[in-house]
């Protein structure tokens, strides 16, 4: 990877990465220090790196970074907006969005990270499983098993609504 | 094909985008069929997440040229370099082991165990010489004298351990009063009993025997014998005290012979004593 493919990388996946990384951790410091880990490391092996794998080199970089972070951390994403959420009165897809960002924080920041890789980035099984160290089955059932559970929450506020 | 059975799986699949064009016809097909899982349809495809318009807040940290000043804060200055190497290479060299230290203990050991014998020696040697002149300055008895036993000179000789050099047996005296008209100190081992005899007076008036006051001055002339050398008894005896053993073992032969050599006296004209020490000449008291 040339200098000025990098600085493309920048461009194009920054943001990216960084939606992803700060979905899962709630912390914008935190999910800002991922990021510029990962650039970071990206340039430091930027001759092995090539240009067309260059995203999923950041994502599966920053993606471990954050689950290594979240484990020293232990940190639990207090949902305190979701009371306040339930009360707010308005459209009900507007409710269901915001409930479903509430239930986004009830998973597992494994789960989160499939969700978000498949529907963020769109990545297909197989990649979801190179960057999270899982094969392409274990992506399968742990997402529809992600999804099955946001569902069931969404079911409930639904009926509350 | 999708059924009854599978078709969440479809579903999921469907909202995951995992199928062909073929497949989610079959399963826009399948719904339309079924109306009563079309709102489970919608629900799962309701659960999908799109893309934010949140931005990152400053790139600029992350381009090249910002990696690149980063690195260089970690590049090394070679240019720094330790002003003081020679004094590490000689501490380097002072670690090395030496012989010269070991010899050197060895020797002021032996050389302050010869000087401690010495100054022992010295100190037995006026203890025996002093009396000697006591008993050289004890009155004479003549034949008319006529002296009170309690006013005589009682001494106390306190011999000390000597060597006989003919039977190799160390001689200890007891404690004995004796009354002595004279005895000649520099009688050798050979001649004492002659010499005692001849320098005893033939008429003696005195409290005691003259038998018993014959083998109290043998018994003093023997306790008084300055030939041997002093120095050489006394490292003898420091020698004997450390071989108790009955064997001769090589250590006291060694022992011995580093004694000779050490503590060997010589008297030079002007009458000044001299320990010989290897090459050297030690000083040590002049002999009046």
């Amino acid at each position: 990877m040339t200098e000025q493919e990098y600085n493309i990388c920048v461009d194009e996946y920054a943001d990216r990465v960084y939606r992803f990384i700060l979905k899962n951790m709630q912390q914008p410091e935190d999910a800002q220090d991922v990021v510029q880990s990962a650039f970071e490391k990206m340039w430091k092996h930027r001759e092995e790196v090539k240009a067309e794998t260059a995203k999923s080199y950041l994502f599966t970089v920053a993606y471990h970074q954050m689950i290594d972070h979240i484990r020293k951390n232990k940190r639990v994403a207090l949902v305190d907006e979701f009371n306040d959420s339930a009360k707010v009165t308005g459209a009900k897809q507007s409710v269901l969005k915001k409930e479903l960002e509430n239930a986004l924080q009830q998973l597992t920041p494994l789960q989160k990270s499939l969700i978000l890789l498949k529907d963020y980035e769109g990545y297909s099984y197989d990649e979801i499983g190179q960057i999270t160290a899982l094969n392409a089955s274990q992506v399968k059932v742990y997402l529809h098993r992600a999804r099955t559970q946001l569902r069931a929450y969404l079911g409930k506020i639904e009926n509350l609504i | 094909m999708i059924d009854q059975t599978n078709f969440e799986t479809w579903f999921l699949m469907y909202a995951d985008n995992e199928l062909s064009a073929a497949e989610k016809l079959q399963v826009d097909e399948f719904v339309h069929q079924h109306p009563s899982f079309k709102k489970q349809f919608d629900i799962i495809n309701q659960i999908k997440f799109k893309p934010t318009d949140i931005q990152f807040p400053d790139k600029s940290i992350l381009y090249s040229d910002q990696m690149e000043e980063a690195e260089m804060r970690f590049v090394p200055d070679e240019s720094i370099v330790f002003p003081g190497k020679e004094t590490l290479y000689r501490q380097a060299k002072t670690r090395k082991i030496s012989w010269h230290i070991p010899i050197g203990i060895a020797a002021s050991v032996i050389l302050l165990l010869g000087l401690f014998s010495l100054l022992n020696t010295q100190k037995e040697v006026q203890q025996s010489k002093g009396i000697s002149k006591v008993v050289k300055q004890s009155p004479i008895l003549n034949s008319t004298d006529t002296v009170e036993p309690f006013e005589q000179e009682i001494v106390q000789a306190r011999v000390v351990p000597v060597v006989n050099k003919k039977n190799d047996k160390v001689i200890v005296e007891n404690i004995l009063p004796i009354a002595i008209t004279e005895v000649i100190a520099t009688q050798s081992i050979d001649n004492i009993e002659t010499a005692a005899a001849e320098t005893l007076p033939q008429t003696v008036s005195s409290n005691f025997s003259p038998d018993a006051l014959k083998a109290a001055e043998l018994r003093n002339a023997v306790a008084s014998v300055p030939e041997v050398n002093p120095v050489a008894i006394n490292a003898a005896m420091i020698i004997e005290a450390s071989n108790r053993k009955d064997e001769h073992s090589k250590l006291r032969g060694i022992a011995r012979k580093i004694t000779r050599q050490l503590f060997r006296q010589e008297e030079q004209p002007e009458g000044t004593h001299y320990i010989q020490v290897a090459s050297f000449n030690i000083p040590v008291a002049n002999k009046k």
